[in-house]
């Protein structure tokens, strides 16, 4: 009778503790984008967590293609807190049609490393990324795509 | 007997723990896209230059050449043999990008190379329109990335200007914006 016991109490535990964590989810809702530029003597374009676009060397920026942050939807627990990290430098490159490339360094992310979310269990998260030109850059349409990862702390 | 049920307590508590874990554990990916685009450098060629022609001056005046090259004058005398024309840049880069244009460095007159000169002011538009007054500061390159600007100029001729050959330069400045 008393082993019966035992056993209901290491059964019950398990659906109990699962079903008071509501799962991370993340959902993109911006791409990153780093815009319409001429590549001129080179350089980069960097885009902020919120959404600013600069460039650096010889780089010319057109306002006729501006730029974004990525942002990701979180949702899951109210007021938890968790961790976020963002693709290291040069594991991400935009490639062209003609197999052509540019690689994407300092990812940033805000909130950076941690956050918190919201009491009603949301949150947006921004990306931004500075992004390497060369001088000789051939003209095209780059892509690509990056991950990040979001734990409960 | 006693015994045998702290065991099985032992084995709940490490069952929750181990769930808990399983739970908190659980990183979520997120992919997003990322993009950008390169464009063609924007480039500016001297097709035509801006000629004022020949003439005598007269009485002394003004001879200006309008953006579609037409000539009009006061006060001095045109010749027919050498026909006028407005100038003409070729600018180039990419697809529907929209440019600013400037003219900083112009010459304000026209110099025979010696100490004669005649005042020149220029102005243009993007259609050879026979624009005889303004300037264009501003393009948008066509849907195969071209795009001409046209550029007049009135030239003030004194009565006594010395004969010669008069030159200076009209420099055009495009920028992406």
């Amino acid at each position: 009778m008393l082993r019966a016991a035992s056993v209901a109490a290491l059964l019950l535990p398990l659906p109990h503790t699962v079903a008071a964590q509501q799962a991370l989810a993340v959902t993109n809702t911006v791409p990153l984008a780093f815009g319409r530029f001429a590549a001129g003597a080179g350089g980069s374009v960097i885009v902020s967590p919120g959404g600013v676009r600069t460039a650096s060397g010889g780089v010319v920026l057109l306002s006729s293609g501006a730029g974004s942050a990525a942002q990701f939807s979180l949702t899951g627990e109210p007021s938890r807190s968790y961790s976020i990290s963002v693709p290291s430098a040069g594991t991400v490159v935009l490639t062209s049609a003609s197999g052509h490339s540019m690689p994407v360094q300092s990812f940033s992310s805000n909130p950076s490393g941690s956050g918190q979310l919201g009491p009603g269990g949301s949150q947006i998260v921004a990306i931004g990324a500075t992004l390497s030109v060369s001088a000789s850059q051939p003209v095209g349409s780059y892509s690509g795509s990056f991950q990040v990862f979001v734990n409960y702390n | 007997m006693k015994s045998n049920f702290k065991q099985a307590s032992l084995r709940a508590v490490l069952a929750v723990a181990l769930a808990a874990a399983a739970v908190s554990s659980y990183a979520v990916e997120g992919v997003a896209g990322a993009t950008a685009t390169v464009i063609a450098p924007i480039a500016i060629t001297n097709a035509v230059d801006l000629d004022f022609g020949k003439f005598a001056p007269g009485a002394g005046g003004s001879i200006t050449i309008s953006t579609a090259g037409t000539p009009s004058s006061t006060g001095i005398v045109r010749s027919s043999t050498v026909a006028p024309a407005a100038a003409r840049f070729d600018v180039t880069g990419a697809a529907n990008a929209t440019y600013a244009i400037t003219y900083t460095g112009t010459s304000a007159t026209l110099s025979d190379g010696g100490t004669n000169s005649m005042a020149m002011a220029i102005f243009s538009d993007l259609n050879a329109g026979g624009a005889t007054s303004g300037s264009a500061s501003s393009g948008t390159l066509s849907g195969t990335g071209t795009q001409s600007i046209y550029v007049g100029g009135t030239l003030t001729v004194g009565a006594t200007q010395a004969a010669g050959i008069y030159s200076g330069n009209i420099k055009v400045q495009v920028e992406y914006n």
